[in-house]
């Protein structure tokens, strides 16, 4: 019988800050013994710091890679102990855990991704599993922002993104704020302000990628088209809140929306008890949700 | 029906410590005991429940030494359980589809649950706080036990399982009339609350008004949880040693605020009336939604026990209203 509680061991293979204030790292993890577990992405791992104790994050990179990525945030005592972690490290990994993104109802649809800050992480996963089956699917479009241009994460990869015809990539930062709010201009050079007060109005060139803005202002300037199409989002509680309303005034249904969220977890897989929204629990039934799903829950989240 | 004397019984338990390891109540808990002198089956109702014996206060899951190789103990050692009363019994049956799942078993739980033999003892005298008979259940109960045993002034009378009954030494006897005599008078003792429709009747609750009422005494103190014998949350930590440590799960209660809080602060349970719903819902809407079981039991010990008298029964009744 498989202990569900042993972490399996793991070594650091490639480690570096991913935001030049160091709050963000990156690690990629091999194992001891074979090749990684199969896994779909939005899933995520329990990763142990024996003496220190376990915390969840989602996996950033696709099932086809070779290595296992996260990027951690440095917040509590476990994440502070996985920001000292350097290449040939050991640490100890439970999962795959959780649902994933329901990737089999994304064939022949268009995607468009939403995300905020180091949330895009699973995002990344999902984005970089879409592209490599990129004909199974329809348009694809990425919609990220973070407060600062070093905040976003994996930048080479966004900057190839860029580039590349098939995915439409849209990127933002927040305003500056002066003493009266923000303040209308951009807040770097190249990132082009959105309409402040009426977000919706902004016309949008075809070459235009980086934005001033919030991640709801820039969604509803962007327009994503709701036909045939499915939503993707993950990030800040804040962020999301936000967000919703946009899709949904730009008729994206609460089936066609799909959620990513995060609570506390001890076990991971349904047993200790405190990630539940309702009867559902994130750790086992997510974390991925539709809206539709969320709607029907207590208002806990 | 087979009887048996207590002196005979006793005996035999006695010769088969050792063998098994034997659990019965001693003190406030149900505990390990080395004789069976040390038995006090006369308490009614333990102030800890029998949960203990499956899903331990303090539990190591494994240790790790200073090379940080890690170790696993596991003990397969067969036990009995005696002395519980059949609530205690059915609250160890709820927690089967939680911990012994498909996929990701508690292996723990699960070797525990399949080396322990339950034997139970039936109330005679039923508590003022008793409520077991609203959840199709009652004091002489035999559905969750392995043996029921119902006890008179010299004797055990005995129904379950033939082998365990058999290894006992029980004997065929005329004990049928006494039993359902004193099954009888006892489920008369226990008070029945309505649970009709109670699942709808909370699902209709939207507002945490109803909620935010019956928690206004509430000081979270999280005393009906643990000695709740359904109740299994638990929390887990590393315990760190100069040669290594260990990784232990403890109990753990949703009445906490810290249960859910997150690292960034954010918390989805603050309020107590939240997380007095949680409690009430988990027990009487989730849980039944998921497993068709409810998260209670009825034996009363939140009720007995609470420091500022919260009567989850009257939280029931009130809901009807």
């Amino acid at each position: 019988m498989n202990n569900p509680y042993i972490p399996i061991d793991t070594q650091v293979s490639m480690a570096r800050f991913e935001s030049t204030d160091h709050s963000l790292k990156t690690i990629d993890l091999k194992f001891d013994k074979g090749k990684i577990f199969d896994f779909i992405p939005g899933q995520f791992c329990e990763m142990s710091i024996l003496g220190k104790g376990e915390a969840p994050f989602g996996i950033a990179s696709a099932p086809f890679e070779e290595f296992l990525r996260f990027t951690i945030n440095r917040a509590g005592i476990v994440t502070t102990e996985i920001h000292h972690l350097e290449q040939g490290d050991k640490v100890g990994l439970r999962g795959p855990l959780g649902n994933g993104y329901p990737v089999k109802l994304f064939a022949g649809k268009n995607i468009v991704v939403v995300s905020g800050g180091f949330a895009f992480t699973t995002l990344r996963s999902l984005v970089m599993y879409l592209l490599k089956d990129r004909k199974k699917y329809g348009d694809i479009t990425v919609i990220y922002g973070a407060r600062r241009p070093d905040l976003l994460l994996y930048r080479d990869e966004l900057a190839e993104w860029e580039k590349r015809d098939d995915i439409k990539l849209y990127l933002c930062i927040d305003w500056k704020f002066g003493p009266k709010g923000p303040i209308e201009e951009a807040a770097e050079k190249g990132w082009i302000p959105i309409n402040l007060k009426k977000p919706s109005e902004t016309k949008i060139n075809k070459d235009d990628k980086k934005f001033t803005a919030f991640v709801p202002q820039l969604v509803s300037a962007v327009k994503p088209d709701k036909e045939n199409a499915y939503a993707v989002v993950c990030g800040p509680p804040i962020m999301i809140k936000f967000t919703m309303p946009v899709l949904k005034d730009l008729g994206f249904s609460s089936e066609k929306i799909y959620n990513s969220l995060e609570r506390r977890m001890k076990c991971g897989f349904g047993k200790c008890g405190r990630c539940n929204i309702g009867p559902k629990y994130v750790c086992k039934d997510g974390p991925v949700f539709s809206l539709k799903e969320l709607e029907s829950l207590p208002k806990e989240y | 029906m087979k009887k048996i004397k207590k002196e005979k019984f006793y005996s035999k338990l006695n010769d088969l410590i050792g063998e098994y390891r034997v659990y019965a109540p001693k003190g406030d808990r149900i505990g390990e005991i080395r004789n069976s002198t040390d038995i006090e089956v006369q308490t009614l109702l333990t102030r800890l429940s029998a949960k203990s014996v499956f899903l331990p206060q303090n539990e190591e899951l494994f240790r790790w030494d200073k090379d940080k190789k890690i170790k696993i103990k596991t003990s397969e050692k067969k036990t009995i359980l005696f002395g519980i009363r059949p609530c205690d019994a059915s609250a160890i049956a709820a927690l089967d589809p939680t911990f012994d799942t498909k996929e990701f078993p508690d292996t723990y739980y699960k070797s525990r649950r399949t080396n322990t033999i339950i034997i139970s003892v039936g109330c005679n005298e039923p508590e003022e706080t008793c409520f077991c008979s609203s959840f199709n259940s009652g004091p002489f109960d035999d559905s969750h036990s392995d043996v029921l045993l119902m006890e008179n002034s010299t004797e055990f009378i005995g129904v379950g399982k033939e082998e365990i009954l058999d290894l006992f030494g029980f004997e065929e006897g005329d004990g049928k009339k006494e039993f359902e005599k004193i099954k009888d008078s006892a489920e008369k003792k226990v008070q029945e609350i309505s649970l009709s429709g109670i699942k709808e009747k909370l699902d209709s609750v939207k507002d945490t008004s109803f909620f935010k009422d019956i928690s206004n005494k509430c000081i979270n103190c999280g005393a009906c949880t643990f000695l709740c014998p359904t109740c299994y949350c638990f929390d887990i930590e590393d315990l760190n040693r100069v040669d290594g440590g260990k990784r232990v799960r403890n109990w753990d209660s949703c009445m906490f605020k810290i249960y859910t809080c997150e690292t960034s602060g954010n918390n989805p349970r603050k309020e107590e009336e939240l997380r007095m719903r949680q409690r009430i819902m988990h027990k009487f809407n989730y849980y039944p939604l998921l497993y068709d079981v409810f998260g209670c039991v009825g034996c009363g010990r939140c009720v007995l026990y609470c420091p500022v008298n919260f009567d989850i029964r009257s939280a029931i009744k009130k809901l009807g209203d």
